[in-house]
């Protein structure tokens, strides 16, 4: 057997390049014995520093890692070392039955495997049908309270004016975020954190504030009118305040099966709360799809995707008035390198497209652009994307990669995924000379 | 009629400043967001102010269509001539970048270049960052990074150094006059000095001369250095001016390229004097001995010609230390055509005298500025084949490096002349740890086993291995890659090793299999 993926892919799994460099450095036949695999798992013994090897097993089905050693990192050294020597030397693989060591921990991964595709659907689908109502009714209701206060409260913001809101300080925010949280509505604590935040910037920072304002306005009073509302639009509205799904709502969630373009990725720090978006691009139908997920610390994310890779798998998406967000169904499987970005369109008419996905969902705040025949340039003090017809998009001045994608592009012309957020365009891919490049 | 611009401005202002301070115009739009706006109610003046900016807001984001330029597009790279790095080179090189590991980018960049590749544009940036620092690497990066690296650089001061190289290369390349040079300041002339040197080494000579006067005493100094490459009686004038130079570190310098001339005058000078200081003589049984006329003072007119006062070496004497330098300045096949002895008779009679140690450390000084490599073999030679070798005499011994494949000969005899395991004082640890060049297969065999050889024997306090064990790690930078899997094999069916070497072992295999990879992924 031998993995699909290249060496710089099975890299990419690294959690940081002491890591890669690590795992490269136990890529040689030299620290391995024991090493064997069947078609979805290998295994080896790599000795270390102790008296005994560590023991380490890849289900390569996702992949998942497992090893004994002690590191907190994951995938370890030692796993990605061995996924390397296998790609590298399948030869010293032999095939047969895993070994005693690794068979618990291979056997769980499939019970879970098999448990947990219907749990989670049932999770998602299927709460408790005796309890559930009352739960609801009873979220429903502080919801109901939170929000009442937080329309009064936005009453007097708009009175007092938010650049004298600003000189009260965090403190004047994070009491009413405080009380959003308490009242089950994480999503409005959200939006007014961050309008304190942008609002900390002075001028440049108003209309992220305003469009803040302007999103939480809309949070609020679409929930407490959320009886005379579509059943999408409801949901968008709680997804929005950080209600997950229930019952009602996944009933008529829409799945999609097959190949899925992992064309982008982008992972957001907030203190320790690491936040992961991942855009999706069904290869047959060309629907985007946007699967986020969360970690603390250094712990790993429990989905591992890997931008640049095509998945085999089923997604089902959130109730929207504009499905955009979907779980990524366990299991799934890699099926190599994406051949080419998704349908690519000028920016006008990528952002015609975004124009309408707002105006049924006025939440959206990252929308998937794939854009054809740009040109990065430096503009003043920030960088754009400009199409053949002159239309440019601003970069984001946080973003921290323009001279490498100026130097994967050249100053030619090239066709870019990225987040547009309304107001500033991320690149997360590039096709450059027929090959993707995740960035 | 107003249009959603103006009404998104005034809804904004009165917003951010408070609704209490700000007049709302009652102004109208026309069409969909006209009719829109008429259905929300005026009641609560605050709760309006919200609907009306929610609505404005979404109008106009939901048709927001991006601005426009007219503005000519930046130039584009040049087509590149060399042929991209491969993926798997990619990957193995990304993250030595990402930790900045000098020696091992160093290497790759050599790689490529000898492959007649360039660096993929990926890692570009990441690269002329780390240059930023790692000033030795800078030389390497013109020849690797291709069109798109040389551009790149072009539109970020912080890599102006690829530019400044480039624009070298191209003065290279032509014929042109530096008519600049006048102009440069005094770190870029320096900067441009070596590579001129290189290719055109009577101009890089005049180029010197003709801002002499304006130099700083330390860039005077640097420039006489960048003259050392491709040196010529030529130059004698000139450097025989700098000698009366007021700073001493200059004409220290100038009577050191002197000294590499062997027809120069001072190199002739030497000779005659030098000559009347060693003699051989037969004693009464007819052997030859070697006698020694130590110089009786300093003569202050010696200083010109680089002869110090004052030992550099606390182990000699002054007189002996004038011995040595005057021996210093005399190439060595002098000695062997005056006595007609080979080098290994020479250094036989001059080890049964007391000046040994002097005169052993002017041979190898002099030997050192000598092009006749045979006198710095026989020297390290004799020395190492001793039945038990002077380690003090270490530091005196000739440089080996420029000895290529006889370096390697002499190590392998040494180690076979003391065939045990490398420990730290062993007469061939001093030698393999300054042969800096890559190794042959044979010689990183020799050493791997001896080594590992030693790694397996109990600790001996008389035979330490505190310098062998981070020797170890060094010698995976110098040993031959493609000996990866032979010597894993090696180590694989070794007993368990001692933890004190484990640390060394991991990071010997750690850099040899990076340096595997590299070789493997680069091939030309």
């Amino acid at each position: 057997l031998s993995t699909t993926l290249t060496i710089s892919e099975i890299i990419a799994f690294a959690p940081d390049a002491a890591s890669a460099r690590a795992g490269q450095a136990l890529s040689g036949a030299r620290p391995w014995s024991n090493t064997g695999c069947t078609d979805k798992e290998a295994w080896g013994e790599c000795q270390g520093s102790g008296k005994n090897p560590y023991q380490t097993c890849i289900d390569l089905t996702e992949p998942a890692f497992k090893c004994t050693c002690p590191s907190r990192k994951f995938p370890c050294k030692h796993g990605l070392g061995l996924f390397l020597l296998l790609a590298k030397e399948p030869a010293l693989f032999l095939a047969g039955e895993p070994p005693g060591w690794a068979v618990p921990w291979l056997d769980a991964r499939a019970q879970k495997s098999q448990v947990r595709a219907p749990r989670r659907e049932k999770e998602l689908v299927d709460p408790d049908p005796s309890t559930e109502p009352k739960k609801t009714a009873q979220r429903e209701a502080r919801m109901e309270a939170g929000l009442g206060e937080l329309r009064l409260w936005l009453r007097d913001l708009v009175r007092l004016g938010l650049v004298e809101a600003n000189s009260r300080g965090y403190a004047f925010w994070d009491g009413i975020a405080a009380r959003m949280v308490d009242a089950q509505a994480p999503g409005a604590a959200r939006y007014l954190r961050e309008m304190a935040h942008y609002l900390g910037f002075g001028a440049p920072g108003h209309r992220q504030t305003l469009l803040h304002l302007v999103r939480l306005h809309l949070l609020v009073e679409g929930f407490l009118n959320r009886r005379n509302l579509p059943s999408t639009t409801v949901a968008d509205i709680r997804t929005a305040l950080g209600w997950s799904l229930d019952k009602a709502q996944m009933s008529d969630a829409a799945s999609k099966s097959g190949n899925w373009a992992v064309v982008g990725q982008r992972v957001v720090d907030d203190d320790r709360l690491r936040a992961q978006r991942t855009w999706l691009y069904h290869c047959r139908s060309g629907s985007p799809a946007l699967h986020v997920q969360y970690a603390y610390g250094v712990s790993p994310f429990e989905t591992r995707l890997t931008a640049g890779l095509l998945i085999d798998a089923e997604l089902a998406f959130y109730p929207s008035a504009a499905p955009l967000r979907a779980a990524v169904k366990d299991p799934f499987a890699m099926s190599g390198p994406i051949p080419c970005l998704p349908e690519t369109t000028t920016i006008n008419q990528a952002l015609t497209k975004y124009g309408l996905a707002i105006t049924q969902q006025p939440w959206l705040e990252q929308y998937p652009l794939s854009l054809d025949a740009v040109t990065l340039e430096p503009k003043q003090d920030h960088w754009i994307v400009r199409d053949t017809n002159g239309s440019f998009l601003a970069l984001d001045s946080r973003y921290d990669r323009p001279w490498q994608l100026r130097s994967i592009t050249a100053g030619r012309q090239f066709s870019v995924f990225g987040e547009w957020d309304g107001i500033n365009f991320w690149p997360l891919s590039v096709d450059a000379d027929n090959e993707v490049v995740a960035l | 009629m107003s249009t959603s611009n103006d009404l998104a401005k005034e809804l904004s202002t009165a917003v951010l400043f408070g609704s209490t301070r700000s007049r709302l115009l009652e102004h109208n739009s026309d069409g969909a967001l006209g009719e829109t706006l008429a259905l929300i109610s005026r009641a609560d003046q605050e709760q309006s102010l919200l609907d009306r900016l929610a609505v404005v807001t979404l109008y106009q984001n939901a048709g927001w269509m991006p601005m426009t330029t007219t503005e000519p597009l930046s130039r584009s790279s040049a087509t590149e001539t060399l042929r991209e790095c491969s993926a798997g080179a990619r990957s193995v090189l990304e993250p030595l970048i990402a930790s900045s590991n000098e020696r091992l980018i160093s290497e790759t960049l050599d790689l490529l270049a000898d492959a007649k590749q360039r660096i993929s544009p990926v890692l570009i940036p990441a690269l002329l960052d780390v240059a930023i620092s790692q000033k030795t690497i800078r030389p390497k990066l013109i020849r690797t990074v291709g069109k798109c690296g040389v551009w790149l650089a072009r539109q970020n001061g912080r890599w102006n150094f690829v530019t400044d190289l480039a624009a070298d290369m191209e003065l290279e390349c032509g014929d042109k006059s530096f008519d600049n040079w006048a102009t440069l300041g005094q770190a870029e002339r320096l900067q441009r000095l070596g590579r001129i040197r290189a290719s055109r080494p009577a101009h890089a000579r005049e180029l010197v001369e003709s801002t002499w006067i304006e130099e700083s005493a330390i860039n005077r100094e640097a420039m006489l250095l960048a003259l050392a490459d491709g040196l010529s009686l030529v130059d004698e004038p000139f450097l025989e001016s700098a000698l009366d130079d007021r700073g001493a570190a200059v004409t220290r310098t100038a009577a050191e390229l002197l000294a590499r001339l062997p027809k120069s005058r001072l190199v002739r000078n030497a000779v005659q004097y030098a000559s009347s200081l060693l003699s051989i003589q037969k004693n009464a049984l007819g052997q030859k001995q070697l006698t020694v006329t130590l110089p009786e003072h300093y003569d202050e007119t010696w200083r010109r010609d680089g002869i110090e006062e004052k030992p550099a070496i606390k182990d000699l004497g002054e007189k002996a230390w004038y011995l040595s330098q005057w021996i210093s300045l005399v190439p060595p096949e002098h000695w062997s055509e005056l006595f007609q002895e080979s080098p290994r008779g020479i250094l036989q009679l001059a080890s049964k005298t007391e000046w040994f140690h002097a005169i052993i450390l002017g041979l190898s000084k002099a030997s050192n500025r000598s092009s006749n490599v045979n006198w710095r073999y026989e020297i390290v030679k004799y020395w190492a084949t001793a039945k038990e070798p002077q380690l003090s005499l270490t530091r005196y011994l000739p440089t080996i490096n420029s000895l290529d494949t006889r370096a390697e000969t002499l190590i392998i005899e040494t180690m076979s002349y003391h065939p045990e395991p490398l420990y730290d004082s062993h007469p061939a640890l001093p030698l393999v740890r300054n042969y800096s060049k890559p190794w042959s297969a044979l010689l990183s065999r020799i050493v791997f086993s001896s080594i590992r050889r030693r790694s397996m024997l109990p600790d001996d306090k008389e035979k330490s291995v505190w310098a062998v064990q981070p020797f170890f790690k060094e010698t995976a930078y110098l040993m031959q890659p493609a000996l990866l899997n032979e010597f894993s094999e090696l180590w694989i069916s070794a007993p368990i090793l001692p933890t004190t070497w484990k640390r060394y072992v991991d990071d010997f295999f750690t850099i040899l299999n990076i340096r595997n990879n590299l070789y493997r992924e680069i091939a030309p």
